[in-house]
């Protein structure tokens, strides 16, 4: 097991060398404008351009900043912020709490409500409380996030004013964003652990628990639940990405001072920097998310430990 | 007379139907069946897959798969009361602690993440039968039907046994109660041929020594040659012969019984080709009028396509019974 997580640490390490050299060469060769063109206003002569280029090292060759940027960035040093002056890490590091709080939110949401719900649909299945699981969870799939948003937002927060539509405050401020944020992971859950459950529900192992005359709720929550969460576990590292992207989608929209919202105004800024610490940051936690996974599923199932 | 059969009787079932109800129509997988067994007694209970025999015992635990599968007529008398009366609460304690019941595959009736200690203390945990420490108890019943180092192999879990040690253990917590009656859902199927013996074996010992009820459901003949007092032939939901294991070895009265003992390949005897019953037993989904069998007897006659026939007693003694025109 030790050896096993040393050797997926490593192989997290060079994901990320990777992934940073390839946003590098994207916003560098691929990208379209220059970001001293942005950021200087109008009037600014070409002189005054030059003089930005070569502050914030853009003048030098495309290799040559990457060596330089790497050699910084393995000390921890990842650049200074072309808008802000301030090192990009910080002024990350500073959004991050915000984007925390409402992904986590959104996770824990969307997966408890989800298994619970699915779970009660496996075991009363083929019943009204099984069909409005079913109906909400397709719903769920199939209405894009930002249009959930948007809606909510329609109703609660301009239409009847209960609730407040931007920024970041109080447990109000928090109750839009998380709902739309959470509802794709719940749907998805929703189904994945009914379906999960009600496989399990039929196998023999179920039947010989009853036979001994284990109680039906004891059967569903000790013999089920352990075997059926093994697939929705898994499916929790893969949807994450999917978290992250819409996390961008509900912080644009709702103003929340995350890392999402500063990503997208750093990118129409061409702020370099920042973006690639973000893109840094958000690969490190999909890779370490993906590690907690093969953690915990190994904790559930001691097929996978003894092997 | 009548009184001390009365004593001995341990389960009488009467005019047991279970159906499935799918969007295709009725499935009459069990289809009105009487049987009975006495205290201590093991029966055979033969048929080919699909015929009921499953069903059968699952109807008895009242765990018929829901909510396709339903109960729809018949007394399951165990000792006089009717199981089919019973809640859910009761019928729940008298699973695993009155009867019993093990599955065919063995590699699949264990949860595989959990530990067997766990799962062997749970046929006491629900039951209130409580003295001396769990472990103690479930070390006991790994002991009772053999298995090594019981102390160490308790920490264990089902996928680090092997086949045969993991039916050991299934049927250590079936008797674990003392049940009065164990159902036996083909228990030797999934086993090596060595292994299959050894498991036989082990079950009669354990019947001699705890004096439960065995219903051996089976396909194979030679299982029931080797353990059974009393046979009893199943066929497309119905029980088509009923006998003592000697009497059915030597004068089967239903074709189809004949028919099964024929297709028995027998060591050291050339007959060329195995005999084998031609053609395929009937959809229970619209099973045919009269005998289900009728379509692949040879000596059926016209009455055996219109009409259902009447169980015949041939040796009140005995308990030879059987459900075919030819002997009406």
């Amino acid at each position: 097991m030790q050896r096993y997580l040393l050797k997926r640490i490593f192989i997290g390490f060079l994901t990320m060398l990777v992934v940073i050299t390839i946003v590098f060469f994207l916003t560098r060769v691929a990208g379209p404008a220059d970001p001293t063109a942005i950021l200087l206003p109008p009037d600014a002569t070409p002189e005054d351009q030059e003089r930005l280029r070569a502050k914030f090292g853009l003048d030098k060759p495309v290799m040559e900043q990457y060596f330089l940027y790497m050699k910084n960035a393995l000390q921890g040093d990842f650049g200074e912020s072309f808008r802000f002056g301030e090192p990009a890490l910080e002024l990350v590091l500073e959004r991050l709490p915000a984007t925390i709080q409402l992904a986590g939110l959104a996770l824990f949401l969307g997966l408890s409500c989800g298994l619970f719900i699915g779970i009660l649909s496996a075991v009363y299945r083929d019943t009204v409380l099984d069909r409005i699981g079913r109906v909400l969870a397709l719903i769920g799939m199939a209405v894009p996030q930002f249009a959930l948003a948007l809606f909510l937002a329609l109703i609660f927060g301009v239409m009847l004013e209960w609730l407040p539509i931007s920024g970041r405050g109080g447990i109000s401020h928090l109750i839009l964003p998380v709902i739309s944020m959470s509802m794709v992971g719940l749907a998805a859950y929703t189904r994945l652990s009914r379906s999960s459950m009600i496989e399990v529900l039929n196998s023999d192992y179920i039947i010989m628990a009853r036979i001994k005359g284990v109680p039906y709720y004891r059967v569903v929550l000790v013999h089920a639940l352990k075997n059926s969460c093994i697939p929705v576990i898994t499916f929790i590292g893969m949807t994450f990405p999917a978290l992250i992207t819409g996390n961008v989608v509900i912080e644009t929209i709702f103003s929340w001072p995350g890392v999402g919202n500063l990503v997208m105004t750093s990118i129409f800024a061409r702020d370099y920097p920042v973006v690639q610490v973000i893109v840094l940051l958000l690969s490190f936690m999909v890779i370490s998310i993906n590690l907690l996974v093969d953690i915990t599923y190994a904790y559930l199932d001691p097929r996978i430990r003894f092997e | 007379m009548t009184e001390n059969i009365n004593k001995d009787l341990l389960l009488k079932i009467q005019g047991l139907k279970t159906h499935f109800f799918t969007k295709r129509g009725v499935v009459k997988a069990v289809d009105g069946i009487d049987f009975s067994i006495r205290k201590g007694e093991i029966v055979g209970l033969v048929g080919e897959s699909g015929s009921g025999k499953s069903i059968t015992s699952l109807s008895i635990m009242r765990l018929v798969p829901k909510p396709a599968g339903e109960i729809v007529e018949g007394k399951i008398l165990l000792d006089n009361e009717n199981l089919l009366e019973k809640s859910a609460e009761e019928m729940r304690q008298i699973r695993g602690n009155r009867i019993s019941m093990i599955l065919q595959d063995p590699m699949v009736s264990l949860n595989q993440i959990l530990r067997v200690e766990y799962q062997i203390g749970e046929v006491f945990r629900f039951h209130k039968k409580t003295n001396g420490s769990l472990r103690e108890k479930c070390i006991n019943v790994l002991k009772n039907v053999k298995v090594p180092s019981p102390e160490l192999r308790i920490r264990d879990y089902p996928f680090q046994f092997s086949g045969g040690m993991c039916q050991r253990v299934v049927i250590g917590m079936g008797i674990a109660n003392s049940p009065e009656l164990l159902i036996a859902d083909e228990p030797t199927t999934a086993l090596d041929v060595t292994i299959q013996s050894q498991i036989l074996q082990l079950m009669k010992r354990v019947q001699q020594e705890t004096g439960a009820a065995i219903l051996m459901i089976t396909h194979d003949l030679a299982t029931v040659a080797q353990i059974c007092s009393r046979v009893m032939v199943m066929y497309a939901g119905r029980i088509v012969e009923k006998a003592p294991v000697h009497t059915f070895y030597k004068t089967p009265a239903h074709p189809y019984s004949t028919g099964l003992i024929k297709s028995v390949p027998v060591l050291g005897k050339k007959i060329g080709r195995l005999f084998s019953i031609e053609g395929q037993p009937p959809s229970l989904l619209n099973p045919p009028a009269g005998c289900c069998f009728a379509s692949r007897c040879n000596m059926a006659k016209e009455i055996c396509h219109s009409e259902y026939p009447p169980e015949i007693t041939l040796d009140e003694n005995a308990n030879h019974r059987v459900s075919c025109w030819l002997h009406a």
